[in-house]
């Protein structure tokens, strides 16, 4: 059957106008693809992305209590580390004014203790006292960098709003990316016995953050089912005091509208897989009548329609295979683009984020590739049907007409 | 012993008749020319013998089964193992060399390559056409390429030759060549030859002839006569 298929192939797409033919419909159904791809890479970079980024503010999981600021007793945390929790830290978080020359933004303060906070977020955020460490969208914005003097503005807790705000000089120690354009904008850590001792809250702390347990890199980020048990489980044991979100709890709504698009563009898209297919249906419908004497002397040496109809199907499978892997292609090359071209750099203001990167896994190729076949073998088989309904002997007649 | 019996065939296109109730039989291993007039449906009886078509109405008998009750894939098996057909365009597939082309329909119906390739070797040399075979058809020059034709039809032994104007594209001296050669070749193959043709020349050749006028055998002109018995064919 292959050698058939070889000589087949061959005939029918032998001379130049049939080959540049094939080359178009080829490269049509690849950038087709590559271009449904690229627009759920882009959703899922976003949302993988965005993740990425807010775990590395926050760690898995968060909690609060619902009277401010506290002190986790010994039981509760003796009953969490019970999970399986190793990585856990307190952090006071405030929320304050930066003030940089004759500039100021309103920011969000984390008094962190370095150590255990770079350990749960696995970013390198060591605060000394009496420096900061700043998000590169703030020090792009206040034309900061390392050294410069900033003045924190603070409000004295969350009970004790009664006396004037708190003015600090810091030193920049770092600055550091997030990966999400507002929390560049808008985190400043400082260490968290300076913040402690600004805001005169002793050991309590406001926030607890901490990871799964024993867990790879980056599986959290797959499994929000095992954040969500982890969750449950902190909820039993701190009790109604307390609130536990996860750590995309504050983006949460993006995050599952973003879903939803991804699945309705995938389906809009379809659109223009169906349409490169129709340029593959008038390549075949082409071929058929350019190639017809051919076709009908291997219809007369012997090759039956459901040979010739297996010769068609196995003709267009193949361009099917070799437009998926030049989509891949297209792939990398929209994502090299992303990367690298000024143009498609988002503008911060209105994304969360300052540059995407494509995040495929093989279940998207998957349902990609296999939907683009599904068209194909459908409108294909329609056509060939239509097609074999005339005579063997109709390429012989147009030869002789 | 007949190996072709054509029975009450009738085949309409449109409202044409291009055969009308023709009745005729074909003895195995005998050579005959189909003549008439353009339209007189002598491409269409030999079409309709070596399956590519199905008739209206009426029966083909070959070998005993009538092909009219075969369905797609047995009859693709019949043109393919027991049919060998020269047009007379040389139908040569202008992608693949000369070699490839005649083994083609070795390939298409799955037979053992080597033992064919053999064979399309010895043809070939037996023709005089071995330097063409690793050549393309356009490489070639008409009586070659006819040559290369009269190989392929003959690649797998087929009891049946059917000629489509096997020498309307040659020159008169060619033309007898090709006639005497493929009537060579039958007798070698112990295969019924039937060449269709308007050729008056290649027509006065044959022995039998069947003229056809207007999809029916024309009255007195049927010039066929048993042809000598020949003992079976080896399979």
């Amino acid at each position: 059957m292959l050698k058939v298929f070889s000589s087949f192939s061959k005939t029918l797409i032998w001379d130049r106008s049939s080959l540049k033919f094939a080359i178009g419909v080829w490269l049509g159904l690849s950038f087709s693809i590559g271009v449904i791809l690229s627009t759920i890479g882009l959703m899922d970079g976003f949302v993988s992305s965005m993740r990425q980024g807010l775990r590395q503010s926050s760690g898995d999981v968060f909690f609060y209590s619902r009277s401010g600021f506290f002190k986790l007793n010994e039981r509760n945390e003796q009953l969490i580390r019970e999970l399986g929790v190793t990585e856990m830290t307190g952090i006071i978080e405030s929320q304050a004014f930066i003030v940089a020359g004759a500039s100021s933004k309103g920011i969000s303060v984390k008094g962190v203790d370095g150590k255990e906070f770079s350990k749960l977020t696995t970013k390198e955020i060591y605060p000394e006292p009496g420096k900061v460490i700043i998000g590169d969208e703030l020090a792009k914005v206040l034309r900061l960098s390392i050294g410069d003097d900033i003045v924190l503005v603070l409000a004295k807790g969350n009970k004790e709003m009664d006396g004037l705000p708190l003015l600090n000089r810091f030193k920049v120690q770092g600055i550091i990316d997030h990966g999400i354009h507002q929390k560049d904008l808008r985190l400043v850590y400082v260490d968290i016995h300076d913040l402690s001792k600004l805001l005169d809250v002793s050991d309590r702390v406001n926030v607890y953050a901490l990871n799964l347990p024993k867990l790879s890199e980056g599986e959290p980020l797959k499994r929000p089912e095992k954040i969500n048990n982890l969750r449950y489980n902190l909820e039993e044991i701190l009790g109604i005091d307390f609130r536990v979100k996860p750590y995309w709890y504050d983006y949460h709504s993006l995050l599952e509208a973003v879903q939803i698009e991804k699945v309705t563009i995938g389906i809009i898209l379809q659109i223009i897989v169906v349409i490169s297919i129709f340029n593959v249906l008038s390549f075949v419908t082409y071929l058929n009548e350019k190639r017809s004497r051919e076709i009908f002397l291997f219809q007369a040496l012997g090759m039956s329609a459901a040979k010739l109809r297996k010769s068609w199907m196995l003709l267009v499978f193949n361009l099917w295979v070799a437009s998926c892997l030049f989509s891949v292609f297209f792939v990398y090359l929209f994502d090299y683009l992303l990367g690298n071209l000024s143009i498609l750099n988002l503008p911060g203001d209105v994304y969360y984020l300052g540059r995407l990167k494509l995040n495929l896994d093989i279940w998207d190729y998957g349902v990609v590739f296999t939907s683009a076949l599904a068209w194909l073998v459908l409108i294909v088989a329609i056509a060939l049907y239509r097609m074999n309904k005339s005579s063997i002997l109709s390429g012989l007649r147009k030869e002789f007409s | 012993m007949t190996m072709v019996s054509v029975k009450n065939l009738t085949k309409k296109y449109g409202d044409q008749f291009a055969l009308k109730n023709l009745s005729l039989d074909l003895e195995e291993a005998g050579q005959y020319a189909i003549v008439g007039a353009s339209g007189s449906g002598k491409s269409t009886l030999l079409y309709l013998i070596g399956g590519l078509d199905r008739p209206d109405s009426g029966e083909i008998i070959v070998g005993g089964k009538s092909i009219g009750k075969l369905n797609d894939e047995s009859l693709s098996v019949y043109r393919n193992k027991y049919v060998g057909f020269i047009f007379q365009f040389h139908f040569l597939l202008p992608s693949i060399n000369c070699l490839k082309n005649t083994l083609l329909p070795a390939e298409i119906g799955g037979h053992n390559i080597s033992e064919v390739t053999k064979r399309v070797e010895g043809l070939s040399e037996h023709l005089g056409i071995s330097h063409c075979l690793s050549k393309f058809p356009y490489q070639l020059s008409g009586g070659e390429q006819q040559r290369v034709n009269i190989v392929r039809a003959l690649s797998l032994k087929p009891r049946l030759l059917l000629c489509d104007e096997p020498t309307g594209n040659l020159d008169s001296e060619n033309s007898a060549k090709v006639t005497k050669l493929l009537k060579d070749l039958s007798k070698e193959f112990s295969a019924t030859l039937a060449v269709v043709t308007h050729d008056p020349t290649v027509a006065k050749s044959f022995t039998n002839r069947f003229v056809l006028k207007d999809g029916e055998l024309a009255e007195g002109r049927f010039y066929a006569s048993a042809a000598p018995p020949l003992p079976p064919r080896e399979s």
